[in-house]
């Protein structure tokens, strides 16, 4: 049987509370989990052992939340190996935690699928050149924030493995359309956090540089 | 340059980062296992909160999330414990017994069940200073209580609910509100001063889910049997004279 196949039949069998695959497969994601933990709690510089054990339980259950929708979410067609699939939820999820406090109970993607469709107006075109790493960083964590697992997942596609539409399209079972909505969704989301740093008092540097973004 | 020009470069630069930040924490994470603060930035968090979590701690976060007790390792257990004899420590030797009788006491004897989420759809949230508490509601007589209890897993066999209001005081009074029970999950309902007629207070709304249907939980709600899954929604009823109720009902769909 395929290594993938055995990955499938661990998540089936500990949702199904087989004690030794429960076992395995904590033992197995512990790592992936907890190395975006420590690299969350490392860059606010801040964080207790009881911090460290929380925050990697609290990402368990969101995975395992309505009988492990996330985790079953992961498809190794899609190329992620199942650690890397369940790092990048917990990149997300452990920000969202620290930002805004928000628990498994209420783990719901930030952004519906339908609201992609809302018209968010066309903001200013963002100067590359003229945006700090502090600001990038802030645009960073708005969009992983924002955007939902999916949404997160083609933006890594598009634009971090920069893969081409057709190798999505192919490996996602995705439409060229979809691909495309996509990315517009992307772009929008973008610009809608980028409007929030900027409206947002707290954030006095994007402020103070408005004219150049 | 157009507009998608300008925002597909700054995806990309944001890819450029997220690609950084993941070397970032692959370093980091190399540290945190080898316990070398020297190479985590000045102000990290220390090493050692960073270490990767041990056997003990996965056994405890595997009990607490699947209700799967930690695997009574009689055979590594008593290898521990000759490996132990044959360093001639018998300190060593004790702390490896106690340890064994430990896993088997704690053993349940039936099936634990899994960790529950809780969400509340009902009443108000109160507010101190500028900030809602987190677990803290208002109701006045006329408002409706909804809160829906979940697995976070399948759950094995038949679970049962047992719900209770307690006071300030630690008393029990039974729920005298609708349960409706679906697919493994329990909805709690009611309408303060029609079918739930409890005092002026504060007040807990204890469930406690169990594999065995519980004879009286307002006498056993504080000793929930062992495997049980307890769950608390904590509120404040105001007195009727408050004015217009401050929770708008909202039933929200079935569970």
């Amino acid at each position: 049987m395929a290594p993938h196949g055995s990955d499938l039949q661990l998540i089936e069998r500990a949702l199904a509370r087989d004690p030794t695959a429960c076992r395995a497969l904590v033992d197995r994601l512990t790592p992936a989990i907890q190395r975006q933990v420590n690299a969350a709690l490392v860059r606010r510089r801040r964080g207790a052992r009881q911090d460290v054990l929380d925050l990697t339980q609290e990402v368990f259950r969101i995975l395992l939340d309505d009988d492990g929708r996330i985790l079953r979410g992961w498809d190794p067609k899609r190329g992620a190996t199942l650690e890397g699939w369940v790092g990048m939820v917990a990149e997300r999820r452990v920000l969202n935690i620290l930002t805004s406090g928000r628990q498994s109970g209420h783990a719901e993607d930030a952004q519906d699928p339908a609201d992609f469709d809302q018209d968010i107006a066309e903001g200013p075109t963002p100067e590359v050149r003229a945006i700090s790493k502090q600001q990038l960083s802030q645009l960073l964590e708005g969009l992983q924030r924002e955007l939902s697992d999916q949404g997160f997942e083609m933006f890594r596609l598009l634009f971090v493995e920069q893969r081409d539409v057709a190798w999505i399209m192919e490996h996602h079972q995705m439409s060229r359309d979809a691909v495309y909505a996509w990315r517009s969704r992307i772009r929008k989301t973008l610009m809608k956090v980028f409007e929030q740093i900027e409206s947002d008092p707290a954030t006095e540097p994007g402020r103070k540089q408005r004219g150049a973004l | 340059m157009t507009d998608h020009d300008g925002r597909d470069d700054l995806l990309r630069k944001l890819g450029q980062m997220v690609e950084a930040r993941s070397h970032e924490a692959d370093d980091w994470w190399d540290a945190a296992k080898e316990g070398r603060q020297d190479r985590l930035p000045d102000g990290a968090p220390p090493v050692e909160a960073l270490k990767p979590l041990d056997d003990d701690e996965r056994a405890r976060m595997t009990e607490a999330l699947f209700g799967v007790a930690p695997q009574a390792e009689v055979v590594d257990l008593a290898a521990k414990r000759r490996n132990r004899i044959r360093l001639g420590a018998a300190a060593g030797f004790a702390a490896a017994a106690a340890a064994a009788v430990v896993l088997f006491v704690t053993a349940p004897s039936t099936p634990a069940l899994p960790e529950y989420a809780m969400v509340v759809r009902s009443g108000e949230k109160v507010v101190r200073g500028d900030t809602p508490t987190t677990d803290d509601y208002r109701y006045v007589a006329g408002s409706q209580v909804d809160v829906i209890v979940r697995p976070r897993v399948t759950v094995e066999g038949t679970a049962h609910l047992s719900a209770v209001a307690v006071d300030a005081d630690g008393t029990a009074h039974s729920w005298t509100g609708p349960v409706v029970t679906r697919d493994g999950a329990f909805r709690v309902g009611g309408t303060f001063g029609e079918d739930v007629n409890l005092e002026p207070g504060a007040w807990r709304l204890v469930l406690v889910v169990s594999s065995d249907p519980i004879a009286d939980p307002t006498a056993s709600w504080a000793t929930p049997p062992t495997g049980a899954r307890v769950v608390e929604h904590r509120f404040q009823l105001e007195p009727t004279s408050s004015g217009t109720p401050p929770g708008v009902p909202s039933p929200g769909d079935d569970p």
